[in-house]
């Protein structure tokens, strides 16, 4: 770089030490081979280029999402080949790929070599005492300063005043202040060297566990160290001992929004509650050598009390799941400011008003009752449905067959179906589209359609005669078509749709199916927002039996149930690190390198004269801030900064 | 439980914030405050590179102080404020008051290093880059301006070490990055002109070009010698406030990843400096680069991914 700067080269850049190639023995070839080794491995350039190629890989992993092959084809907006590349590279998984982690080990070697190369005579040059120079030398340092009366004597005493370290010299004396700070860039490869090994313990060694606990459940720890064992870690295995939830809650901001979560632990080792103590995020509880931590919560179950008076938990899973709901909901309108709708199971007139699309739970409105709340109201006026069928009527080889029918939505049909029949030899059955409409008789082991029959017509069906006499009216069973809602005082007709067409899904957590009043029922709770409806959901084809809010009752077939509220699980991780003290200690380390780094190295070189005395300095860097220094330093003994270097009209000008 | 969606709904959209209080009001007056003393500051020092004189560089100056201390007044005042409603609070809770504090500190550290450094243009690329950041952050939504209660993992002491640290390194690095883009300029300008200023251009002032070069490349350094380990710092009390929360002190997330980035481009810059092959110009790159990797770390991360660090998000 001709035309840069000319800043002084710092001693960092220094060839090895002549002494200590001298010092290297041996075949010849082995010596050929051992300098050429270290000379490539120590070198700086090479530090930088593997720096800066760690630097570039590291980037990937922030633009990749980290996670598994398929979290990189999701990523359409790519081409194909991209997203194969990237999986081929393992970008989905970069800091733990081998050629992340060959490249980290590229510049351990390097640090390491780098290392060894310098560290001594570094250390044996920032414990020395400053070193004398002839006089040539001397007046040959960047910043010179003359004095005419002050004495050598005089410029060494005020040096010491002002915390220099000042030797006698031949002629003169030698000073210098911050030597030891030279060994900074040391000190923080050693720091880093410490992480490394920190690092590698914790990957061999260290294990994480993160569980949900309901209150009064509790976690054996050893064995779930003993997990982590028989998958070929290290692991310590701590003590035998249980950690018991004994409470879990939760405190809130005054609009809503969580401010804090905290979990009652205790301890349980032989039996015996060895302590107790509260945990929160940022807070966590240590014991033995394992911490507990405060990671996340959740809805862990619903209680349900069943009017006979059984209390059962229903555990809701925590994988999210979706269900399709049946039923019918209105148009969607303004309820104040916000967006809601009307939901009717298709069965009765009882119609749940729900906030779109979060399905906040506002309340029930019935024909005759109201729904109020939030300085609203919902009244039905009335429902108008589409007539259903409740039954066939048949007569079968002369003797009259009434046979109900159920939706077939859960068929993804419109209409209804029987259950199966005999006719003859042959099993069917029938499926009706609606109200003394030609239906349909359909063979139960093929699934195929043997024939249509019109009201009133007879056909022969397995070698029986069938005749279809009608179907009996249900007023109401075809579903809701539209409802009359009073909103705010304001009538209005609004349009309804059945789910099953719109495509309309609960998210959320739901349970395994139970049997509840003798039906099996699942029970689900959509995901947000907090103080959503309950949903019970017959476990066959999803139609909602209840939609109930915290303390609200309903009735699933001949049974009352009552929902008590939510049961919270607090989710708790616990970890070991052996690794974690050298880690510490590196960190601790390189703080302080880095921080050693902000002192410069100041060398002084005063020689005495016939009349008054003359000082040659030099900085390791900032040479700026120095001579301001050396002026503020040496201006009472009426020293002169020698302003020949270039420097100097810079600072001027 | 009736009707507990309106009032929630309610709530949220006024906040916490009293728009009425005095210290409210304040707020929003030492930010316009700021504002305006770091403009006139800029032309201030146009005004002092234009004609030449000294005069209007230490009004320049003069005001570059003002402007620190109002924006010291506008951190303090918000403390004082916040900490009432909620008790962990520290004045760096969104974008907008990690940017103020960014403000301060760099008119800080340049008052301070000027002292030293009298380096010309530096006062005016340093008042302008507030000035600009300053009408930035003003262009925020409110809902990114107004001071708001912290989530849990965010109530700990530690975010008043951690964010503090990293926030004041960004500050050093953004005046190393003004000191390097001067130097480059200078470098490409004498590159420029030196094939055809046999004449008078290069003639008249060559020594002084080096000199004034020596200066920024001093200032560039000495910048990102004092940015460096306060960056290590945050990083590292950002792992040590990890393990105590979550029990990770490192995971990869982008944020914490662009800041490694961010300290592996200085490291390279140390590096570099000592090899004679890239001193000066390369140097000053590296400089650049740099800077630019933390505009990404503070910034651009929030738009690149989710992870731990996703509470000032932009969008």
């Amino acid at each position: 770089m001709a035309d840069g700067p000319s800043t002084p080269a710092t001693d960092d850049s220094a060839p090895l030490d002549r002494e200590q190639e001298a010092e290297v023995r041996g075949p010849e070839a082995w010596v050929t081979f051992r300098n050429g080794f270290i000379s490539f491995w120590a070198s700086i350039k090479l530090a930088v280029v593997l720096i800066c190629a760690i630097a570039a890989a590291s980037t990937l992993g922030t633009i990749v999402p980290q996670g598994g092959p398929e979290d990189v084809l999701a990523l359409e907006e790519m081409s194909l080949r991209t997203r194969e590349f990237l999986i081929g590279i393992q970008a989905y998984n970069v800091y733990y790929s081998a050629w992340y982690l060959t490249l980290l080990g590229l510049f351990f070697l390097n640090l390491a070599v780098c290392t060894y190369v310098r560290v001594w005579p570094r250390l044996r040059f920032a414990l020395a005492r400053p070193r004398d120079l002839p006089i040539p030398a001397r007046d040959h340092m960047p910043d010179q300063v003359r004095f005419a009366d002050a004495t050598a004597d005089q410029v060494a005493q005020t040096l010491r005043r002002r915390g220099y370290r000042v030797f006698p010299a031949k002629e003169g004396f030698v000073a210098d202040r911050n030597r030891l700070f030279r060994f900074a860039a040391m000190v923080v490869h050693l720091g880093l060297f410490m992480i490394l090994i920190g690092g590698i313990t914790a990957g061999l060694t260290g294990y994480k566990h993160s569980f949900p606990l309901l209150p009064g459940e509790s976690m054996p720890t050893r064995k779930a160290f003993e997990d982590a064992r028989t998958r070929g870690r290290l692991t310590p295995l701590p003590d035998d001992f249980k950690v018991r939830l004994d409470k879990f809650w939760t405190t809130r901001y005054p609009d809503g929004s969580v401010k804090q979560f905290y979990s009652t632990l205790s301890v349980i080792e032989d039996g015996k509650a060895m302590l107790t103590r509260t945990i929160k995020v940022n807070e966590p509880l240590e014991y033995k050598g394992t911490t507990y931590y405060q990671s996340f919560y959740g809805i862990g179950g619903e209680i349900l009390t069943v009017a006979r008076g059984i209390e059962s938990r229903i555990i809701l899973g925590n994988q999210s799941a979706s269900t399709k709901l049946q039923g019918f909901i209105t148009q969607r309108f303004m309820l104040g400011k916000q967006e809601v709708f009307a939901y009717n199971t298709g069965k009765g007139d009882h119609f749940e008003i729900l906030t779109f699309p979060m399905l906040g739970y506002l309340g029930d409105a019935r024909p005759g009752q109201a729904m109020t709340g939030g300085g609203h109201s919902v009244a039905v006026k009335r429902v108008l449905a589409r007539p259903g069928v409740a039954s066939v009527r048949l007569n079968v080889g002369g003797k009259p067959l009434v046979v109900p029918v159920e939706s077939a939505s859960r068929f993804k049909m419109q209409g209804y179906i029987t259950r199966q029949i005999v006719f003859g030899s042959r099993k069917v059955f029938l499926f009706v589209p609606g109200p003394d409409q030609p239906i349909q008789v359909v063979d139960l082991d093929s699934i195929a359609s043997l024939g249509t029959l019109t009201p009133g017509a007879r056909k022969a069906f397995g070698g029986v005669g069938v005749r279809f006499d009608g179907t009996v009216q249900d007023a109401a069973g075809g579903g809701p078509v539209a409802a009359e809602l009073v909103i705010d005082g304001q009538a209005q007709v609004l349009r309804m749709v059945e789910l099953e067409r719109t495509g309309f899904r609960v998210q959320g957590a739901a349970s395994d199916p139970v049997e509840i009043g003798g039906r099996d029922v699942v029970v689900m709770q959509s995901a947000e927002p907090p103080g959503s409806p309950l949903w019970i959901l017959d476990a066959r084809d999803s139609t909602a039996l209840a939609v109930m809010r915290p303390g609200e009752r309903a009735d699933i077939g001949i049974t009352q149930v009552r929902w008590d509220g939510p049961v919270w699980f607090s989710g708790l991780q616990t970890k070991t690190d052996p690794g974690l003290p050298v880690i510490y200690a590196g960190f601790l380390i390189v703080i302080l390198g880095t921080m050693m780094g902000l002192f410069n190295h100041e060398q002084l070189w005063v020689t005495a004269q016939d009349q008054g005395c003359r000082v040659g300095a030099k900085v390791n860097r900032g040479r700026f801030t120095f001579r301001r220094h050396l002026g503020k330093l040496f201006g009472s003994l009426g020293g002169q900064l020698l302003d020949s270097s270039p420097l100097e009209k810079g600072a001027a000008a | 439980m009736n009707g507990n969606e309106f009032a929630s709904l309610d709530r949220q959209a006024t906040g916490m914030v009293d728009p009425q209080n005095w210290m409210v009001i304040l707020d929003g007056r030492l930010v316009l405050a700021t504002l305006v003393l770091a403009g006139l500051a800029t032309l201030a020092f146009i005004l002092r590179l234009a004609t030449g004189k000294a005069m209007p560089g230490r009004i320049g100056q003069g005001l570059l102080g003002l402007a620190a201390l109002t924006s010291l007044g506008q951190l303090i005042d918000r403390y004082a404020y916040m900490i009432r409603i909620d008790p962990h609070y520290w004045p760096l809770s969104n974008l907008f008051e990690s940017v103020m504090f960014v403000v301060f500190a760099i008119l800080a550290i340049h008052l301070v290093i000027d002292r030293t450094y009298k380096a010309p243009g530096f006062g005016l690329v340093s008042a302008g880059l507030v000035t600009i950041i300053i009408s930035l952050a003003s262009l925020l939504p409110p809902r990114l301006r107004d001071a708001s209660p912290l989530v849990p993992s965010l109530q700990s002491y530690w975010i008043k070490i951690h964010v503090t640290l990293m926030l004041v390194s960004y500050a050093a690095f953004a005046l190393s990055f003004v000191a390097a883009v001067l130097y480059l300029f200078f470098h490409y300008r004498n590159q420029f002109l030196q094939p055809r200023s046999i004449g008078a251009m290069a003639a008249r002032q060559p020594e002084n070009h080096t000199a004034l070069m020596d200066l920024l490349d001093e200032l560039t350094y000495r910048l990102i010698m004092l940015g460096f380990p306060i960056l290590a710092f945050g990083i590292i009390t950002g792992g040590l406030w990890a393990n105590h929360a979550w029990g990770t002190y490192w995971s990869w997330d982008p944020k914490e990843t662009w800041a490694l980035i961010t300290w592996l481009v200085y490291a390279a810059y140390l590096h570099a400096r000592m090899s004679r092959d890239w001193q000066g110009a390369k140097a000053a790159w590296f400089a650049v680069a740099g800077f630019v990797s933390v505009l990404i770390t503070y910034l651009g991360v929030n738009y690149l991914a989710t992870g731990l660090h996703t509470y000032g998000k932009l969008l």
